[in-house]
C-alpha cells in the first residue's frame, strides 16, 4: 500500500493519544493538542482514501498485511487488549468526526483493571460509531468446553419424511376454519403509553429489591436460607455504598429494625437479620462513607446523622482507618463528629486508637476524646503526651486541661518543661481550665523562680493571664509584688514580666487595683506604660 | 426555529404522510376520498416547501432517511411509520425519492400505483422505476451500499442462525456452569445479547422466525433465548435504545434460571406433579431472583434481571406467584418477559407437557387472558410483532395451497408471508407466496383459511425456516 508509512504514523499518533487521555483530562491543553494532532493525521490520510482498515493480531496491528505497529509485551498491549475480546478488523472512514476520535480514543484509554462487566467490544459497541465499524469473532464465547455444537446439527440436520408432510396435508384439508385473534394496530398512542411506562419505570429499582428481599425474610425455613438472604442484603448494601445511595441503606437498617419486632419473622432469620445491622458498620460500608464525605458531592447532615443513629459499637474501628485517607478537612470534621456520637459505645477501641502510629489520626480522636469526655479516656490521653510529634502532644494537653483532668496534673507538670515552647503555652492554657488551688500555687511557684524572666514574652504573659483567672486575693498580690518587682540586671526581661503582670491585674476585674495601677500609668518603659494602661481602661470598662 | 430545525420538522411530516399514504392505499382503494385527501395534503406539503433550485430529496441511509442531506431525527409515535417506510424502500431497492417539480395528486396516484405494485415483483426497483415514467417531478435512484442488501438472502439466514445457535450453545454453557456451581461470564453473555439486538434491530422478523425451532431436548436452552429474541423485539418496537435493550434482553436471558434449582426428577417427570412438586416448581421465581444477585457484584442491570426473574409469574393481575405480603407495580421489564415467556413455553413440548400449542391456539389464549396473565397494551404491542399466524404457524390457504409462515408483516398482522409446500394441487412444491399480494380486483390474493398443530407430525421446521435454498417467489414444482 502506498500510505503505509502515514498509517504507520496515524496509528502510533492514536497509541500516543490513547496515553494522553490516561493521564490529562477532556479540558486539558495537552489533551486537546493531542486530539488535533490525530485528527490531522486522519484528515492527511483520508485525502487519498476512503477508509483505513486495520486488521489486529494478538501482538501487531496490519494494514493491507504490512505491519503498522508491532508490541510484543503482555502490559499495555492495545492490539492484545482488542485481540482477546475477539475485534479482528477495525475501519474507519473518511468523514469520520472529532467527536468520534475523541469517544473512540476514550474507549481504548479505559483502564484494563475496569474492564471487569464489561469489554472494549461492548464499549465500542456502546458508542454507535457511524465512521468506525469493527469485524469481531464471537466464536471467543463460546470455545470453552462448555460449548455444544451438536446442537444446531440436531436441530437442523434431520429433514422431514414426505410422509409425515403428506399426512399434515391430509389432516389440514379436514381442519376446522380458521378463527384468527382480533387485533387492531398498534396505534401512536399506544406507543405513547408504553414509552412513558418505560420512563416511569427507568429508575433504579434499589426500592424494590429491598423490598422483595424482606419479602423473603419471611419465608426462609432453615439457617442456609438466612444466610443466603443475609449475604444478598450484605451485597445489596455493598451497591448502595458504591452508588453514594445511603438513603436506601438507611431503608434496609429500618426495615430491618421493623422486622426485629415481627413475631412473624422465623426466629433463626431474626439473628441473621440483627447481624446485617452490624455489616452497615463494616469497613466496606464505612470506607464507602468515607468516599462519599471526600468526594465533594455533599451529603445531607440529617441523612448521615439518621444512618450513625442504627451503626452499632463496630463501625468505630473503620471510621478511625478512614480517618487516615481523608483528603478534605470537611469530611474528617464529620467523622470527627460521627466518631463522637460512637465512640461511647466502645471507648476501649477509640482510645486505642490513640496510639496509632499516623500523627493526624491521633490528633483527631484526641478531638473525638474531648468531645466525648470520658474519664476514661484520661490514661491513654496521658500516654499520648509522649507521643513524638508535637502537634498531637498539644491538641492531648488542651484536651487534658478541657477536661479538667486533674490526674493528669503530674504529667502536664513535666510539660511545662518540654523543649518546645508552643507546648509549654498550651500545658499553661490547659491549666487554667482546671482551676484547682494546687494548679495556682504550681503557676506560681513555677513564676518565681528565676529563670522564669528568661522566657520569652508571649509565654510570660500566658502565665500571668492564666493566673489572673482565679481573680483571689492572694493572686492579686503576687500580680501586684510582680509589677513591683524591679531589676537591675536584666531589665529589659525585668520590664517584659511586669508588664505582664499589670496586664493580668487588669483581666482581675477588680477596680481596686485602677489606683494602684496608675502609679506605673506613665512609665518610662513603653510596654509597660501601654500594658498598664490597658489594664485600667479594662477595669474601668468592666466596673462602669 | 432555526434552518435545520425547521427542515427537519418538514423531513418528520413528509416522511411520516408518506408512510401513511402508502398503508392506506393498500387497504382502500387509491380514488377513495381519505386517499384522495391524504394525497392532497402531501402534494400541498411537497409543494409548499420545494424550493425551485434543489428540491427536495430523501435518502435511505441505513435505517435512517436523509432528506436534503440532514438526517432525520423523529419522534418516537412516528417510530411506527417511519420504520414501515423504511422496510418497504428495502424491498424495492430504493435508495432515494427526490420531487423536482411541483406535483398533483394525480401525479402522486401514479407514484403510489407505482409503488404498490413494485412490491410484488422480481425486479420492484425496475418496475418502479418503469411505472414512474411518466411522472416528471419524481425521481428514483437504486439502493446502493447497505451492507445487508449486498448480500445474499441466504447469507443473511445464515448470519442468523449463526447467531441463534451461537446464543443457544451458549446458553447452554451457562447452565451448565451454573449447575456445577461455576462462575459465568456476564461480560460474555452481554456480548452474546448484543449480537441479537443488533441483528434484531436489522433482520426483526428472521430472527423472531428462529424462535419458532424448538427443541425438546434442549427446551431450556432455547427459551431462554427466544424469550430473550422476543423480549428484545418488543423493546425495539417501543424504540428503546441499544443499551436499554441489551439490559432488556439480559434480563429476559436469565429470567428462569431459578429452575436448575429444581430437581431433575420433578422437571423431567412424565406425569402430573403433586401438590408439592408444584409448590417446588412455584419457587422458581425466588431461586432465580437470588440466584442472578450471586451471579456478579450487584448492578443495576443485575438488579433489573433479579426482579424481572422475581415476578415474570407474578401475572398483570397478581394473582400469579410468588404469594407476596406486599406486593408492588410490575417492573416493565417483567411484564415484558412475562409475555414472551407464556408464548414461548405454550408454544414448546416440554416434558410435563409433550405437547405444544400451534402458534395461533396460543395467541387466542393469551387473547382471551389477557388482562389476567399478560397486559393487554403488551399483549397487543406482541401480536403486532409476531403476527396473528407467527412464523413457523402450519396453514392451509384460500387456495388450498399448504405451508408454514415464513415471514410476518409488519403492517398487517394477519397477512404473513407464506412458504407453501404443497401446492393447490396435492403435489410437493417449495415456493413462497405473500399473502399481502392482490388480485387486479383488488381482492387478497390468498388468505389463511385454517391451522394445524404440526406438532402432531414430526416437521422439522428448521429445515424449512434456516436450512436449504430459499424458496423462489414464483411457484415452481418439485
Amino acid at each position: 500500500m502506498e500510505n503505509t508509512a502515514e498509517i504507520r504514523d496515524l496509528v502510533q499518533a492514536v497509541l500516543k493519544a490513547r496515553k494522553i487521555a490516561k493521564i490529562y483530562p477532556a479540558g486539558n491543553q495537552t489533551y486537546i493538542r493531542t486530539i488535533d494532532a490525530v485528527c490531522k493525521k486522519f484528515s492527511e490520510v483520508f485525502e487519498s482514501t476512503e477508509e483505513i482498515t486495520l486488521h489486529i493480531k494478538q501482538g501487531e496491528v496490519l494494514c493491507e498485511g504490512e505491519q503498522v505497529d508491532y508490541n510484543p509485551e503482555r502490559h499495555d498491549n492495545l492490539a492484545l487488549l482488542l485481540y482477546k475480546d475477539g475485534l479482528r478488523e477495525l475501519t474507519f472512514r473518511r468523514d469520520l468526526s472529532r467527536e468520534e476520535v475523541e469517544s473512540f480514543l476514550k474507549v481504548i484509554a479505559c483502564d484494563e483493571k475496569e474492564l471487569i462487566d464489561i469489554d472494549m467490544v461492548t464499549l465500542l459497541w456502546e458508542e454507535d460509531f457511524q465512521h468506525i465499524k469493527y469485524v469481531i469473532d464471537e466464536s471467543i464465547l463460546t470455545d470453552d468446553e462448555t460449548y455444544d455444537p451438536s446442537i444446531e446439527k440436531r436441530d437442523v440436520e434431520e429433514p422431514t419424511e414426505s410422509e409425515e408432510l403428506f399426512d399434515a396435508y391430509r389432516d389440514a384439508c379436514s381442519a376446522e376454519y380458521v378463527e384468527p385473534v382480533e387485533i387492531a394496530p398498534l396505534s401512536p398512542a399506544d406507543i405513547h403509553d408504553l414509552t412513558m411506562e418505560f420512563e416511569r419505570d427507568a429508575e433504579v429499582k434499589s426500592y424494590k429489591l429491598v423490598n422483595i428481599i424482606f419479602e423473603l425474610c419471611y419465608q426462609t425455613k432453615d439457617s442456609g436460607e438466612c444466610k443466603e438472604i443475609a449475604s444478598i442484603l450484605e451485597a445489596m448494601m455493598d451497591f448502595f455504598i458504591s452508588n453514594n445511595d445511603i438513603t436506601s441503606i438507611i431503608d434496609v437498617l429500618k426495615k430491618i429494625t421493623l422486622l426485629l419486632e415481627d413475631s412473624q419473622i422465623p426466629p433463626a432469620m431474626r439473628v441473621f437479620l440483627s447481624g446485617r445491622v452490624n455489616y452497615a458498620g463494616s469497613p466496606e460500608i464505612i470506607r464507602g462513607v468515607g468516599t462519599l464525605l471526600d468526594s465533594g458531592e455533599g451529603i445531607d447532615e440529617n441523612t448521615l446523622d439518621e444512618f450513625v443513629s442504627y451503626l452499632g459499637a463496630n463501625a468505630i474501628q473503620p471510621f478511625i482507618d478512614v480517618l487516615g485517607g481523608l483528603q478534605k478537612i470537611s469530611a474528617r470534621r464529620r467523622i470527627i463528629s460521627i466518631l463522637a456520637l460512637l465512640g461511647p459505645k466502645d471507648v476501649g477501641t477509640l482510645f486505642e486508637g490513640l496510639s496509632d502510629n499516623r500523627w493526624y489520626v491521633v490528633r483527631n480522636l484526641v478531638c473525638v476524646a474531648r468531645a466525648i469526655g470520658d474519664k476514661r479516656a484520661i490514661g491513654p490521653l496521658v500516654d499520648a503526651l509522649s507521643y513524638p510529634e508535637a502537634r498531637v502532644r498539644r491538641e492531648v494537653i488542651r484536651t487534658l486541661g478541657e477536661m479538667r483532668a486533674s490526674q493528669a496534673l503530674p504529667a502536664l507538670q513535666q510539660c511545662l518543661d518540654d523543649a518546645d515552647q508552643q507546648i509549654r503555652i498550651a500545658t499553661v492554657r490547659a491549666l487554667r481550665h482546671m482551676r484547682t488551688e494546687e494548679v495556682k500555687y504550681l503557676l506560681m511557684r513555677r513564676m518565681r523562680e528565676d529563670t522564669f524572666i528568661d522566657k520569652k514574652y508571649e509565654e510570660k504573659r500566658c502565665f500571668f493571664e492564666c493566673l489572673s483567672a482565679w481573680k483571689d486575693k492572694e493572686v492579686a498580690d503576687f500580680l501586684a509584688d510582680m509589677l513591683r518587682k524591679r531589676g537591675v540586671v536584666k531589665r529589659k526581661k525585668n520590664y517584659e514580666s511586669r508588664a505582664c503582670a499589670a496586664y493580668a491585674l487588669g483581666m482581675t476585674g477588680d477596680e481596686g487595683h485602677i489606683a494602684f495601677l496608675r502609679k506605673y500609668e506613665e512609665s518610662g518603659n513603653e510596654l509597660l506604660k501601654e500594658h498598664v494602661q490597658e489594664a485600667i481602661r479594662k477595669l474601668a470598662d468592666e466596673n462602669e | 426555529m432555526s434552518e435545520a430545525g425547521a427542515l427537519n420538522k418538514f423531513s418528520v411530516e413528509l416522511i411520516n404522510n408518506l408512510a401513511i399514504i402508502l398503508r392506506t392505499t393498500q387497504v382502500h382503494d387509491i380514488n377513495n376520498d381519505a386517499v384522495v385527501n391524504q394525497m392532497e395534503r402531501v402534494a400541498a406539503l411537497i409543494n409548499s416547501a420545494a424550493p425551485e433550485d434543489k428540491g427536495i430529496r430523501i435518502d435511505l441511509v441505513g435505517e435512517f432517511f436523509v432528506v436534503n442531506d440532514l438526517k432525520v431525527r423523529y419522534l418516537l409515535e412516528y417510530h411506527l411509520n417511519f420504520d414501515y417506510l423504511v422496510t418497504e424502500f428495502k424491498k424495492r431497492k430504493l435508495g432515494a425519492l427526490s420531487f423536482t417539480n411541483r406535483i398533483g395528486v394525480a401525479d402522486l396516484k401514479t407514484f403510489i400505483t407505482a409503488f404498490i405494485s413494485s412490491g410484488f415483483s422480481e425486479n420492484p426497483f425496475d418496475v418502479f422505476l418503469d411505472a414512474l415514467a411518466g411522472v416528471g417531478g419524481i425521481g428514483a435512484e437504486r439502493q446502493k451500499n447497505l451492507r445487508l442488501d449486498i448480500e445474499e438472502p441466504k447469507d443473511v439466514r445464515r448470519a442468523i442462525k449463526k447467531t441463534y445457535f451461537n446464543a443457544v450453545s451458549f446458553s447452554k454453557g451457562v447452565m451448565t456452569k451454573l449447575r456445577g456451581k461455576e462462575p459465568v461470564s456476564i461480560k460474555n453473555a452481554t456480548r452474546v445479547i448484543r449480537s441479537m439486538v443488533d441483528l434484531i434491530l436489522e433482520e426483526e422478523p428472521l430472527l423472531i422466525g428462529m424462535t419458532a425451532i424448538k427443541d425438546y431436548d434442549e427446551y431450556t436452552y432455547h427459551h431462554s433465548v427466544n424469550v430473550s429474541i422476543l423480549s428484545i423485539a418488543m423493546g425495539q418496537r417501543l424504540g428503546l435504545s441499544k443499551r436499554i435493550l441489551t439490559e432488556l434482553g439480559l434480563a429476559a436471558f436469565f429470567h428462569d434460571i431459578g429452575k436448575l434449582e429444581i430437581p431433575n426428577e420433578i422437571l423431567n417427570k412424565p406425569t402430573s406433579f403433586t401438590d408439592e412438586e408444584w409448590a417446588s416448581m412455584r419457587q422458581h421465581p425466588v431461586w432465580g431472583f437470588k440466584a442472578i444477585l450471586k451471579l456478579k457484584t450487584i448492578d443495576s442491570v443485575m438488579i433489573r434481571s433479579a426482579i424481572a426473574s422475581f415476578e415474570h409469574h407474578l401475572n398483570y393481575d397478581y394473582a400469579g406467584y410468588p404469594r407476596v405480603q406486599r406486593a408492588a407495580t410490575q417492573d416493565i421489564y417483567s411484564k415484558i418477559i412475562s409475555t414472551a415467556d407464556q408464548y414461548d413455553a405454550m408454544t414448546s413440548s416440554r416434558v410435563y407437557r409433550r405437547t405444544a400449542m400451534p402458534p395461533d391456539k396460543a395467541l387466542s389464549l393469551l387473547v382471551r387472558d389477557s388482562g389476567k396473565r399478560t397486559d393487554p397494551l403488551l399483549l397487543k404491542l406482541f401480536i403486532n410483532m409476531v403476527g396473528i399466524f407467527p412464523v413457523g404457524t402450519f396453514v392451509m390457504l384460500s387456495t388450498n395451497e399448504f405451508g408454514l409462515v415464513y415471514e410476518s408483516n409488519p403492517v398487517f398482522a394477519n397477512r404473513p408471508k407464506v412458504r407453501v409446500i404443497i401446492d393447490r394441487n396435492g403435489i410437493k412444491s417449495d415456493y413462497l407466496v405473500d399473502l399481502a399480494e392482490r388480485i387486479p380486483d383488488g381482492a387478497f390474493a390468498r388468505s389463511i383459511i385454517k391451522t394445524l398443530d404440526h406438532n402432531r407430525y414430526k416437521i422439522n421446521l428448521a429445515e424449512y425456516l434456516v436450512e436449504g435454498t430459499p424458496p423462489s417467489v414464483l411457484p415452481k414444482r418439485v
